[in-house]
């Protein structure tokens, strides 16, 4: 089967305003929820305890509430999590406490067997306000050297205005990703900025195959100006960019349907980084290298460098 | 034959038959299995006996293994398992450890060429994550007392006469000499006599005494070594199979307890610092006089675990180093539970002169600082065994029992990050993440089969030889699979086919502009290839960095995201155009089942 029988020929660069300023519109908005209202961070950063406890039969909030507020845990933040028979119960770290919260909570809802029967411990996460500190240092260190990284290579191997357009289009999806964290206050853990992580390769990777083609066009294609050339380019890698992200987009489905509560949070920033990373590689990206001035000259002279035949060069 | 060269074919089987070799392990499962060993000088009863043991209590055993360092016993479910470890338990010496364990249960071929099935993760099989902070400070603090005592008797000893010697700082003492002169001979000895320690002026008499920061450094890292010694030690005594112990950063050390479901026991036993010391209890002076604030000079306030206070000689007159063993119990005709010790030579020697010049005198045994018990000397002890009594029960004279045989920590350790996972979210997650994998994975395999038609197909073997892949480095690695690990493999079951997209798209696009089928593959996955490496790059150099930061579930998840990176450029590749050019073979193409 074929999707795309013969080519297309969609004129994207001469809508690239609209698309760039529906980027920077959601960019900013992205950036204006986090800031405001916050991100919901897992204990991963904040430090706290995390009890995550089993029910033979489905308990009511309000109760285990009660409970919990008896046993002196009146801030814990309780919520049902994956079926409702499972209950996640929080609290933040009250300076002095130590990691024995976890299986006092046990404890607290064993003593009231009676109303709870066959109540299971499913996990529990201890993490000290110091070690939050690191892990959150960790995360932002490791998207800075990811960033860089990727400017490295990407400098290395195309011109300078591709580079910028395609970090430019990697920082956007997970801009966008936290601004989605930020707005539905689902929870953010360090799974997330692993999610994140991969959401950045995903993006260039995608990217980088548009920009290939455009590379490689721009030498082969000397009748059409740049602009055509990227929609040439954007054009003939449409199928591949359709398929793949199709395929990337399922199986992130597949992970967020069957996956399990666990990473629940991972698949979700998965599934619209995908979406998100594949729409800015084609309208982020390449818009960005254009507005940055990019010509023939810039990709041929590279070329010319090392080329054998000079009247190559000169043919322009 | 073929057109592709035969050298290329030779290096597609070199990477696809190890896949599928060092990947069936996996396939075989885990025997239920309790290990028995002890530590030199401990007699076991032989193997046959114990096996008699289990057959008569009605366990059975499918297999007997012994070696140098102990015997395994196999069974056929958990539940045997179970029984036999507490029987074991009950029956062997209290220094024996029986382990819980589970053996792949791989042919032996198998495991004679290094076969082994992959690890799988604490959030899949269940256990304890400890992150322990040492309390290096309490180093430092011991060391600094330790040297202002010291540097007292060597300025006696030298005839420099001090005014005070005090600590004015965490890591500062200040000595006040008698004069100018004095001091200057005194910084010149110090510095010459204590190597450790840097002497600085800090006007006139007065002289600062700091540690060198070499010195701090050598004796953080002496701790955190000796704390890994004791931890692991200690997790030896509690029956923990696989347990990994490691240091991490300055002050960290990292245990994975696989397994291992009771983590406050597990936790109170890594966790107690287990000094044990003896003090003589000080009966000249007045504890009611002493609670109200005056405290002679060499005692001090100790307190039992109930609040009982004790008026303690600051000195401490022999400690924990000097045993030899300790064991829990209940003693015959008190019904008291209780721990034995015995002493080392040395300790049986200090011991025994301690008992003689005080008999009829209280002597205080405390753990952590803590008064256990103190009870009166009322003859001479030289056999160098004691008794501690003053336990709740028989299982906290257990558990310090071990903490003694394990040795003490040298500084306290605090939780710093606790992950425990029961064992039934673990089986759901694996339950989980398996479905994930076959629906991803299904679903990737018929759209391809039904979009690229025999190309599909041909991708979806290099899927699944992708996959082997993964496990068979991952096992060979002794790397953990851990559910993002899981979620990495399905991420990567749709990242390694657009290897194939862009390859197959590649040849439609030359099939379109006129070219031969033949030279339309050709050109395909030559086009194709700088692509397909550049855009691995990108996710490459994410994942590295993943690894590189990230901790437990999550380096598992980058380590499966690097492997298979690695391995699919290969499948896409080299592997597919081989496949596709041996199905081909030499003869003329007319139409591409593309």
């Amino acid at each position: 089967m074929e999707l795309f029988k013969r080519r297309t020929h969609v004129d994207f660069m001469s809508r690239r305003w609209i698309f760039m300023g529906v980027s920077g519109l959601l960019i900013l908005a992205s950036l204006a929820v986090f800031l405001v209202r916050g991100l919901n961070y897992s204990i991963d950063f904040t430090g706290g305890t995390l009890v995550e406890l089993a029910f033979s039969k489905t308990p009511a909030l309000g109760d285990v509430r009660n409970t919990l507020a008896q046993a002196g845990f009146s801030d814990a933040v309780v919520q049902t999590f994956g079926g409702d028979r499972d209950l996640l119960i929080r609290l933040r770290t009250v300076p002095g406490e130590t990691s024995a919260v976890g299986q006092k909570i046990l404890n607290v809802f064993q003593q009231a067997s009676a109303d709870y029967p066959g109540v299971q411990l499913r996990r529990t996460e201890y993490v000290g306000p110091e070690v939050g500190k690191e892990l959150r240092n960790k995360g932002m260190m490791a998207l800075l050297l990811v960033t860089v990284g990727i400017l490295i290579y990407v400098g290395l191997r195309f011109e300078w205005r591709f580079a910028v357009g395609g970090v430019v289009a990697m920082l956007h999806d997970p801009i966008l990703v936290v601004g989605f964290f930020a707005v539905t206050h689902m929870e953010f853990s360090l799974t997330v900025i692993a999610a994140l992580l991969v959401i950045m390769g995903y993006s260039l990777n995608d990217t980088v195959v548009v920009f290939d083609r455009m590379r490689e066009d721009l030498r082969a294609e000397r009748n059409a100006n740049v602009m055509q050339v990227f929609n040439i380019a954007i054009n003939e890698t449409l199928s591949r960019t359709v398929i793949t992200s199709f395929i990337t987009f399922m199986v992130a489905l597949a992970l967020f349907l069957f996956g399990g509560p666990v990473i629940h949070g991972f698949a979700t920033a998965l599934v619209i980084g995908v979406v998100v990373g594949t729409y800015s590689s084609i309208f982020v990206a390449s818009p960005v290298a254009l507005w940055l001035g990019l010509r023939r000259e810039h990709v041929l002279k590279r070329q010319f460098l090392g080329a054998r035949d000079r009247n190559d060069g000169a043919r322009l | 034959m073929t057109r592709y060269p035969f050298w290329k074919y030779l290096i597609i089987l070199a990477v696809v038959l190890p896949s599928l070799l060092y990947a069936l392990p996996n396939l075989y499962g885990w025997h239920a299995a309790v290990q028995v060993r002890a530590p030199v000088g401990t007699i076991l009863p032989p193997v046959a006996t114990m096996e008699q043991w289990l057959q008569s209590a009605g366990i059975g055993v499918t297999r007997v293994k012994s070696d140098v360092q102990g015997s395994t016993f196999f069974f056929p479910n958990e539940n045997a398992q179970g029984q036999a470890e507490t029987l074991l338990q009950g029956k062997l010496p209290a220094n024996a450890q029986v382990i819980l364990s589970q053996v792949s249960a791989q042919p032996d071929w198998l495991a004679a060429i290094g076969g082994k099935p992959v690890n799988l993760g604490l959030d899949l099989r269940g256990g304890v994550y400890l992150l322990l902070r040492v309390d290096t400070g309490a180093v430092i603090k011991h060391a600094m007392e330790r040297d202002s005592n010291d540097l007292r008797t060597f300025l006696r000893h030298e005839n420099l006469q001090y005014l005070a010697i005090n600590q004015t700082g965490p890591q500062v003492l200040t000595v006040e000499m008698e004069n100018a002169g004095v001091a200057a001979q005194a910084q010149a000895a110090i510095t010459r006599h204590f190597p450790d320690l840097s002497v600085k002026v800090d006007h006139g008499a007065v002289l600062d005494v700091s540690l060198q920061p070499e010195a701090i450094t050598r004796m953080t890292d002496e701790a955190l070594q000796q704390a890994i010694v004791v931890i692991r030690n200690r997790i030896d005594q509690l029956g923990v199979s696989e347990p990994v112990i490691q240091r991490q950063g300055q002050d960290h050390i990292a245990v994975q307890l696989p397994g291992v479901q009771d983590t406050q026991r597990a936790k109170s036993i890594i966790g107690s610092t287990a000094q044990l010391e003896f003090k003589m209890v000080d009966e000249q002076h007045n504890l009611a006089a002493a609670l109200k604030g005056d405290v002679p000079p060499a005692d001090a306030i100790y307190y039992g675990s109930n609040g009982t206070p004790y008026l303690l000689e600051k000195q401490t007159v022999l400690t924990g180093r000097y045993l030899s063993n300790a064991s829990g119990g209940i003693d015959n005709n008190t019904g008291q539970s209780v721990v034995d010790v015995n002493f080392d030579s040395e300790g049986t020697r200090i011991f025994g002169e301690l008992t003689s010049q005080h008999v009829g005198q209280r002597m205080a045994i405390l753990l952590d600082d803590k008064v256990v018990t103190a009870p009166v000397i009322r003859e001479a002890i030289t056999g160098g065994r004691a008794q501690i009594d003053g336990f709740a029960n028989l299982k906290e004279a257990s558990n310090v029992a071990i903490e003694l045989r394990a040795g003490a920590l040298p500084a306290p350790v605090n939780v710093s990050e606790e992950r425990t996972v029961g064992p039934t979210l673990g089986q759901d997650s694996i339950h989980d993440g398996v479905m994930a994998v076959v629906f991803g994975m299904a679903f990737v395999v018929l759209f391809m089969t039904f979009y690229y038609r025999a190309f599909g197909l041909i991708a979806d073997l290099a899927i699944f030889v992708n996959i082997l892949a993964i496990l068979a480095v991952l096992s060979i690695m002794g790397g953990t699979l851990t559910l993002p690990g899981i979620a990495g493999i399905v991420l990567k079951i749709g990242l390694a086919v657009d290897a194939n997209v862009l390859v197959f798209e590649r040849i439609r696009e030359e099939l379109r502009l006129g070219m031969s089928p033949r030279a339309a593959i050709d050109a395909g996955f030559k086009k194709a290839f700088a692509t397909i490496v550049d855009s691995n790059v990108t996710v490459l150099i994410a994942s590295l960095v993943l690894f590189q930061f990230g901790t437990g579930a999550i380096k598992g998840f980058a380590l499966v995201l690097t492997i298979g990176v690695l391995t699919s450029m290969f499948t896409a590749t080299m592997m597919s155009h081989g496949i596709i050019e041996l199905l081909l073979g030499k003869r003329r193409v007319q139409k591409l089942y593309l």
